[in-house]
């Protein structure tokens, strides 16, 4: 048999520590879960085509931002991709012609891009596909077509013929929906309906470069967006927007997927009007809006009508800001923005605002 | 000065011990990695045999079998494998050897168990750090030590356990 | 060799010294655990520093990478690491346990990857200067 001590003082000595080690533990706990901003969740992954990452602020962070990738797929899948499958868009395009039964969002969504190319006077219009089929910039066909065919495709290219119903849709025979400028703007939308769901705390979310933040910053600062440099590697900024509480943000530039000819940049942001990749001497728009949809929309159509042009329409759609930079490496900020922007990258100058 | 037949149980003995190790060693190589430990981290059943070696017969018993569970590392698991095992059962044998000769009762089998429990996992960290070559891998250390306590409890309970049976080991053996 | 006068292994199973000295590895576990993410700055720039035998081989802003791409590391036996906007991992490795690709996606500064017998390890950090939060393009 083991011989035992017997030492009460040793009972009291070794009580006392372990409860001063739990009693540290504990309130180092709860000060720290008080205190501290808790690093968010991060999650990357690719979607609709693009490249998707979601940082989630809050107690279930992970799930969260894995939500949000699935429910972008599932958007895609369902309603948006304008090619492939059977989604809502899809069959649209499939049966033109025809009035096509789609989800309730699907014809909501439309609603709501035919109300933006009316209010741009057509510089948006989601009836572009066509013509983004003839020009495939960025595909395997790319290509400068002729006059004819570019004249041809024009046709159908007309946003008054598109017939919208609260379950059904029609476009007229030969015309095509291009979701391409306004998806993923779109997708923010349905995100922060999601992260409302979720309760999440705080998020920063990037659509393939549309961004939504998503409540305040947790670390108390204004949330910084870097904007890309148009003529830089993909990680330089051209400057930082400091921006408050759920905002979105959409840009358009003419680097994203483009080729060259002859000294001349045809980019895949297309004039409706046109027919032909917009030439309004700018590079970049970057547009800041409450709704996600709008900010895409906006970003496209101020690139397709220029800076002089684009100021009365961002005011018509709620006071919309933007930055701008031209071909001259000048940037351009809307008034509301002035206070907002710094700009960091060489080479630019900021020009005088209107 | 020992006599021959002793030498004769000694390398017996050290061949037996051996053979428990790394049969319970072979036994843990079956459990699959879990995500957030370290890569290679196991329940350390064989280092109940070597606790039995340290205690009993001191330096000269724990470390020859520690070292040949590690050859069989070797054999089995490659060369970097082998590295780990060996820095982390000698670190484990020296400790668990000090412990036992200065004891006096002040660290009971439990304690002895996870502080070379802990001996072992941060031998094989530093092992690690040698072969990678760079001290990134401190990011483990808190993961490394509250396994160590976890699995210092089983095998000392363990141990506890089945200390009659080895005991009875020694006296079939004729051991001294 | 002979064995020790004290009958080794019979001993107390537990002391008062016992507890305190689990106590106390417990605490400094539990708090080595929660201490980095408190330190670490969340606003910065996520790098993963990629070192091969000792040596940095790369680093890389995971929060500028906008196009996931592989890469492949100088180490024998060969690894490949893949690098995605926000998190990296070892896509593939030619050592026997697969250990270092079973560690999976690293997310978070401290997440820690390593192929011991390439000797490539991958940490996360955060850069301490104040980097943007996201970028637009």
């Amino acid at each position: 048999m083991t011989h035992t001590r017997n030492h009460p003082r040793w009972g009291a000595i070794v009580s006392a520590v372990i409860a001063a080690v739990c009693t540290a533990l504990v309130a180092g706990l709860l000060i720290y879960d008080a205190v501290c901003v808790r690093a968010p969740a991060v999650q990357s992954g690719t979607a609709m085509g693009t490249v998707v990452t979601a940082k989630v602020w809050g107690p279930s962070g992970d799930q969260t931002a894995r939500a949000v990738l699935d429910r972008l797929a599932a958007l895609d899948k369902n309603c948006l991709s304008a090619y492939e499958g059977d989604s809502d868009i899809a069959r649209i395009n499939q049966n033109a012609g025809s009035s096509v039964k789609v989800s309730s969002y699907t014809a909501e969504l439309l609603s709501h891009l035919i109300q933006a190319a009316s209010q741009t006077d057509g510089a948006f219009d989601p009836t572009v596909g066509a013509l983004v089929q003839l020009w495939d910039i960025g595909g395997p066909d790319e290509r400068i077509p002729s006059a004819s065919e570019i004249d041809g495709a024009r046709g159908s290219v007309d946003w008054r013929q598109v017939q919208v119903h609260s379950d059904s849709v029609q476009i007229r025979k030969g015309q095509s929906l291009d979701t391409g400028a306004a998806g993923k703007g779109a997708a923010c939308d349905e995100i922060r309906e999601l992260l409302q769901t979720q309760n999440a705390e705080s998020a920063v979310i990037s659509v393939g470069g549309s961004i939504l933040l998503y409540g305040k910053n947790p670390e108390g600062d204004p949330w910084s967006v870097g904007i890309r440099d148009p003529r830089g590697e993909s990680s330089d900024r051209l400057g930082t927007l400091e921006l408050g509480a759920d905002l979105c943000i959409s840009t358009s530039g003419d680097y994203e997927r483009y080729f060259e000819r002859d000294g001349i940049r045809y980019c895949h942001i297309l004039d409706p009007r046109t027919g032909c990749p917009a030439r309004s001497g700018l590079i970049s728009v970057t547009v800041v809006s409450s709704s996600g949809v709008i900010s895409d929309v906006l970003s496209t159509a101020c690139f397709v009508l220029g800076y002089e042009r684009s100021l009365p329409v961002l005011e018509s759609f709620d006071n919309a800001q933007a930055v701008f930079v031209t071909d001259s490496r000048e940037v351009y900020v809307t008034p509301g923005l002035a206070d907002h922007f710094t700009l960091a990258a060489a080479g630019y100058t900021m020009g005088a605002s209107s | 000065m020992k006599t021959t037949p002793s030498a004769a149980r000694r390398v017996a003995l050290t061949g037996l011990l051996s053979a428990e190790a790394i049969a319970l060693s072979a036994l843990e190589m079956m459990i699959p990695p879990l995500p957030f430990l370290p890569p290679g981290a196991k329940p350390g059943f064989s280092n109940m045999v070597t606790m039995f070696a340290a205690a009993e017969y001191g330096l000269t018993g724990a470390l020859p079998v520690a070292v040949i569970k590690s050859l069989f590392t070797l054999v089995t698991r490659g060369p970097s494998a082998f590295l780990m095992s060996l820095c982390g059962g000698l670190l484990s044998a020296a400790v668990m050897c000090l412990c036992f000769r200065f004891n006096r009762g002040a660290l009971g089998l439990m304690g002895i168990s996870v502080l070379s429990a802990a001996a072992h996992n941060l031998g094989q960290l530093g092992a690690a750090c040698l072969l990678t070559g760079t001290a990134a891998l401190y990011t483990y250390l808190p993961a490394l030590l509250l396994f160590a306590v976890a699995t210092g409890l089983v095998t000392g309970l363990i141990l506890s356990a089945v200390f009659p049976a080895l005991e009875r080991q020694k006296r079939f053996l004729k051991l001294p | 060799m002979r064995a020790h006068k004290r009958g080794g292994l019979a001993l107390r199973p537990v002391t008062p010294l016992d507890i305190a000295l689990i106590a106390v590895l417990i605490a400094a576990g539990v708090l080595m655990l929660l201490l980095p993410p408190l330190l670490s700055k969340g606003d910065g720039a996520l790098i993963a520093r990629i070192t091969c035998g000792g040596a940095v081989y790369e680093e890389i802003d995971l929060s500028a990478v906008t196009d996931p791409y592989e890469l492949e590391l100088p180490t024998d036996p060969q690894t490949t690491v893949s690098v995605s906007p926000g998190t990296i991992r070892f896509s593939r490795a030619e050592c026997p346990d697969q250990l270092c690709v079973n560690t999976g996606a690293l997310t978070r500064p401290g997440d820690t990857a390593a192929c011991l017998p390439a000797g490539a390890v991958i940490t996360l950090y955060t850069r301490g200067q104040s980097a943007d939060d996201i970028m637009t393009y």
